[in-house]
C-alpha cells in the first residue's frame, strides 16, 4: 500500500473549506433552474406555438451533447458574447473581470434547467383536468388556481425526481474547475498537484460528497414527509 | 471578432469522427462488465443473508454519490498508487482507455443493480411458478422466462445507460482519453484554442445526432419487442 | 335571473346541442333530464365555459355575454356569479375539507381569511361534516367528498350553481346523504340547476323541469306538471321508463 492516510488527514480540512463554494453553485444553480425549468415546463404544457418548439429543441439539443461541450461552449463563447452585448447595450463594463463562478452557474443550470422541465411537465401531465375546471367554478383566475392547486400538486408528484436531480447537480458542481472555480474538486486539484498526491487529495473530495449527499437525501426525505401530508395520507 | 468558418468546423468534424471507435470501445466494455457486476450486485442485494445485502446497499450508495470525474480520478491516480513496484510498471503502460472502462464499470455497476432489480420485480412471481409448476429447474425457468421478460423491460433504461456513457465518457479528456471529445479539444488546442467554436460546433454536429438517433431507436425498439402477436407472411416464391 | 338562449355546440361533425335556451328564476331549481348522450352535461358545461359553446348567450342578472365570443375576462366575472359541483367531486387533492371551501372564498372571491374561515366552518356544517375540517380528500368517502364540494360551491353565494350529475359517480349506499344535502338547499332557496339521473329525487325537489333530447330541448315547464301530466309523446315514454319502478317513493 502506497496511500498516504496521513496526508489524507491533513488534507480533509483543507479541502472542506471550500465546501461553502460548492453549496453556493448548487443553490444558485438549483434556483436559476427551478424558475427557469417550470417555466419551460409550463409552455411546453400548454403547447405554445413557438415558444414549445423552441425550448423542445433546446432540451434535446442539451440533452444530445456532453456537460463538458457544454462548458467549453461557455468557457470559450460566454466572455465573447457578453462583451458584444455590452457593446450593443452601450454599458461600460470589463467581461474580464466577471467572476468565473457565474460562468459556472450558468454551466451547471443549463442542463439542471431541462431535468426540472422535463419532471415539472411529468408532474403538470399527472394532474386531472377538473383541478383546474373546479378552481375556475369557486371564481378564482387561471393563474390563482395554477400556484395554489396546479403547481402545489405538481411538484408533490414530482418530488422524489427533483431531489435527484439536485443530487445530480451536486455531482455535477465538481465539474466547475474546469472553468477555473475553486470549489473542493478545484482545490483538491491544486492541493494534490502541489505535492503529487492526487489521490489522496481526491479521496478527501470523495468523503465529502457522499456525507453531502446522504445529507440532501435525508433533508428531501424529511420535507416530502412532513410537507406534503395530503399524499402520505393516501396510501 | 471571431466568426464560424463551415470549412474549419468540418476539418474537425472528420479529423474527430473516427475516433467514435475509442467511444464505442469504452462503451462496449463498460455496458457488458457494468451489467455483469450489476447482476452480481443486484443478487447481492435480494440476499437473504444480511450482511451480504447491506453490502450490496452499501456499494450502490457509495458509487452513486460519487461524481464521475471524481470515481476517474480515483480510478487513474489510485491504481498506481494502490499498487507497487513491477506491477506499476505494467499499469503505467496500459492504456488510458482501460482506466475509463474501470470507471464506468464500476459506475454502472451500481446503476444496473438498481435496473436489473426493477426488471425483475416487474415480472410477475406467477411467471416463475408457472415455469416451475412445467418442470423448469429454477436457471431454466430464469434463462427461458424471466431474462427475456426482463430484458425486454430494461430495454428503455439501457438505452439512456449508453447514452449516458456516450456523454459522460467525454469527461476522460481530462486524463488524456481521445474519445470524440478528446480528439477535438486536443487538435483544438494545437490551434491555441483560437478556433474552440468551431471544435464545439462540429462536436455538437457529432454527439448530438447520435444521441438523439438512439434515444429514437430505442423508443422504436421497445414497441417492437411488444410480447404481441405478429402475422408472419407466408413467402410466396 | 338566469336566461339562456339559443346554444348550439359540435364536436367536430357530431352536433351535441342544436338551439338550447331556457330561464331560471331566483329560488328555481331546474332539473334537467334525460338519456345519456342528450348533451345535458354539454349544456352545463358551456354555461360555466369549460366548453366553447359554437353559438349562444348567457344572461346572469346583469352581465350578459356571449358563449363564444366572451372575454376572459367577461368569463372570470360569470365565473364568479355562478359555481360548480362535479360528477366526480374535483376536490383539491392537495387541501383538506376547510381549505378546499377557503379557497374559492380568498382567491377567487377577496374574502379575508379570518372570514373565510367562518363561513367555511358554517358551510361544512350546513353539510353535515363539522367533523371532517381537517380531512383531506383521500381520507374522505364518495359522498363525504361531494358534500364538501357543495359546500364549496355554497360557501361562494353564487346567483345559482350547477350540479352536473352529482351523484352518478358514488356507491349506491352513498347517493341518499348527497341528495339530502341539495333537498336541504332547495328549501333554504337556493337557485339550482341540477343535471341528474335520479328521477325520484327530480320530481320531489324540483320547481321546474327541462326534458331534452338529442340535442333539444323537447318540453319544459312546472316540474309538476311535467312528471304528472307530460304533453309530448317522447317525454311520456321517457318519464315512463324511469318511473315505473319508483311509483312508491314519495
Amino acid at each position: 500500500m502506497n496511500v498516504d492516510w496521513k496526508f489524507v488527514i491533513e488534507a480533509f480540512p483543507q479541502v472542506l473549506a471550500y465546501l461553502p463554494v460548492t453549496i453556493e453553485l448548487t443553490v444558485v444553480a438549483m434556483t436559476i433552474s427551478l424558475i427557469i425549468g417550470t417555466i419551460f415546463a409550463y409552455i411546453n404544457f400548454k403547447k405554445v406555438k413557438v415558444a414549445s418548439q423552441i425550448i423542445r429543441t433546446y432540451m434535446s439539443l442539451i440533452r444530445g451533447t456532453p456537460i463538458v461541450l457544454q462548458i467549453f461552449v461557455i468557457f470559450h463563447f460566454g466572455p465573447y458574447l457578453l462583451t458584444e452585448m455590452f457593446q450593443k447595450l452601450n454599458i461600460q463594463a470589463d467581461v474580464y473581470s466577471i467572476k468565473p463562478i457565474y460562468y459556472a452557474f450558468l454551466a451547471l443550470s443549463l442542463s439542471t434547467t431541462v431535468s426540472i422541465a422535463e419532471a415539472v411537465r411529468a408532474g403538470l401531465e399527472s394532474i386531472d383536468k377538473g383541478q383546474f375546471e373546479s378552481g375556475l367554478s369557486v371564481g378564482m383566475t387561471e393563474g390563482q388556481v395554477l400556484f395554489n392547486v396546479v403547481f402545489p400538486q405538481a411538484f408533490t408528484t414530482a418530488w422524489p425526481v427533483l431531489g435527484n436531480i439536485l443530487v445530480g447537480l451536486i455531482k455535477s458542481s465538481s465539474l466547475a474547475f474546469m472553468l477555473s472555480v475553486v470549489e473542493i474538486t478545484g482545490y483538491a486539484r491544486i492541493l494534490g498537484g502541489g505535492v503529487l498526491r492526487y489521490f489522496e487529495s481526491y479521496i478527501c473530495v470523495f468523503f465529502i460528497y457522499i456525507v453531502v449527499i446522504k445529507i440532501t437525501e435525508l433533508i428531501m426525505k424529511k420535507l416530502e414527509e412532513t410537507k406534503l401530508v395530503y399524499r402520505r395520507r393516501q396510501c | 471578432m471571431r466568426t464560424i468558418n463551415l470549412s474549419r468546423i468540418l476539418e474537425y468534424f472528420l479529423k474527430s469522427l473516427p475516433n467514435l471507435r475509442v467511444t464505442l470501445t469504452y462503451v462496449f466494455f463498460s455496458l457488458i462488465l457494468g451489467f455483469a457486476l450489476g447482476g452480481l450486485i443486484a443478487k447481492g442485494r435480494m440476499s437473504r443473508n444480511k450482511a451480504i445485502s447491506a453490502l450490496a446497499q452499501g456499494y450502490v450508495t457509495l458509487v452513486r454519490s460519487t461524481p464521475s470525474i471524481i470515481l476517474l480520478f480515483l480510478v487513474f491516480y489510485g491504481l498506481s498508487a494502490v499498487t507497487t513496484g513491477a506491477f506499476n510498471i505494467f499499469l503505467n503502460s496500459l492504456p488510458t482507455v482501460v482506466f475509463v472502462i474501470i470507471t464506468f464499470t464500476i459506475n454502472i455497476g451500481a446503476s444496473s443493480s438498481e435496473i436489473i432489480r426493477s426488471a425483475y420485480n416487474s415480472v410477475s412471481k406467477g411467471q416463475l411458478e408457472a415455469a416451475l409448476s412445467v418442470g423448469m429447474t429454477q436457471l431454466q425457468a430464469f434463462n427461458h422466462v424471466l431474462l427475456p421478460q426482463m430484458f425486454r423491460n430494461s430495454i428503455p433504461n439501457i438505452g439512456n445507460t449508453i447514452i449516458f456513457l456516450i456523454k459522460e465518457g467525454a469527461l476522460a479528456y481530462v486524463i488524456g482519453l481521445r474519445d470524440v471529445l478528446g480528439q477535438a479539444y486536443f487538435l483544438s488546442a494545437l490551434d491555441m484554442n483560437a478556433y474552440a467554436l468551431d471544435m464545439c460546433v462540429a462536436l455538437t454536429l457529432i454527439y448530438w445526432p447520435i444521441t438523439a438517433g438512439l434515444e429514437k431507436l430505442f423508443s422504436v425498439l421497445e414497441k417492437k419487442l411488444e410480447y404481441k402477436h405478429v402475422v408472419v407472411l407466408e413467402q410466396k416464391t | 335571473m338566469l336566461s339562456v338562449s339559443n346554444v348550439h355546440k359540435a364536436f367536430g361533425d357530431n352536433e351535441v346541442l342544436k338551439g338550447v335556451s331556457f330561464s331560471v328564476e331566483k329560488g328555481d331549481v331546474v332539473a334537467i333530464l334525460g338519456s345519456s348522450g342528450s348533451g345535458k352535461t354539454t349544456l352545463l358545461r358551456c354555461l360555466e365555459f369549460f366548453e366553447k359553446a359554437d353559438q349562444g348567450t348567457i344572461k346572469i342578472g346583469e352581465t350578459q355575454a356571449d358563449l363564444h365570443t366572451a372575454s376572459r375576462q367577461k368569463i372570470h366575472e360569470l365565473r364568479q356569479k355562478t359555481s360548480f359541483v362535479f360528477q366526480n367531486y374535483n376536490l383539491f387533492n392537495n387541501k383538506n375539507a376547510i381549505e378546499n371551501v377557503e379557497l374559492g372564498l380568498t382567491k377567487g372571491h377577496g374574502v379575508s381569511k379570518v372570514r373565510a374561515k367562518e363561513i367555511a366552518r358554517r358551510s361544512l356544517e350546513e353539510v353535515g361534516l363539522a367533523d371532517r375540517f381537517d380531512y383531506y380528500p383521500s381520507e374522505l368517502s364518495g359522498g363525504q367528498q361531494q358534500r364538501v364540494a357543495i359546500a364549496r360551491a355554497l360557501a361562494v353565494e353564487p346567483e345559482v350553481i350547477f350540479f352536473d350529475e352529482p351523484t352518478s359517480a358514488l356507491d349506491p349506499e352513498l347517493v341518499g346523504e348527497v341528495l339530502e344535502t341539495i333537498s336541504k338547499l332547495a328549501k333554504k332557496g337556493v337557485t339550482m340547476v341540477i343535471v341528474t339521473h335520479e328521477m325520484a329525487f327530480a320530481r320531489d325537489v324540483a320547481t321546474k323541469a327541462i326534458y331534452m333530447d338529442k340535442g333539444v330541448i323537447v318540453e319544459q315547464g312546472e316540474a309538476k306538471e311535467l312528471f304528472t301530466h307530460p304533453k309530448e309523446e317522447r317525454t311520456r315514454q321517457f318519464l315512463s321508463r324511469f318511473l315505473e319502478g319508483y311509483d312508491y317513493v314519495i
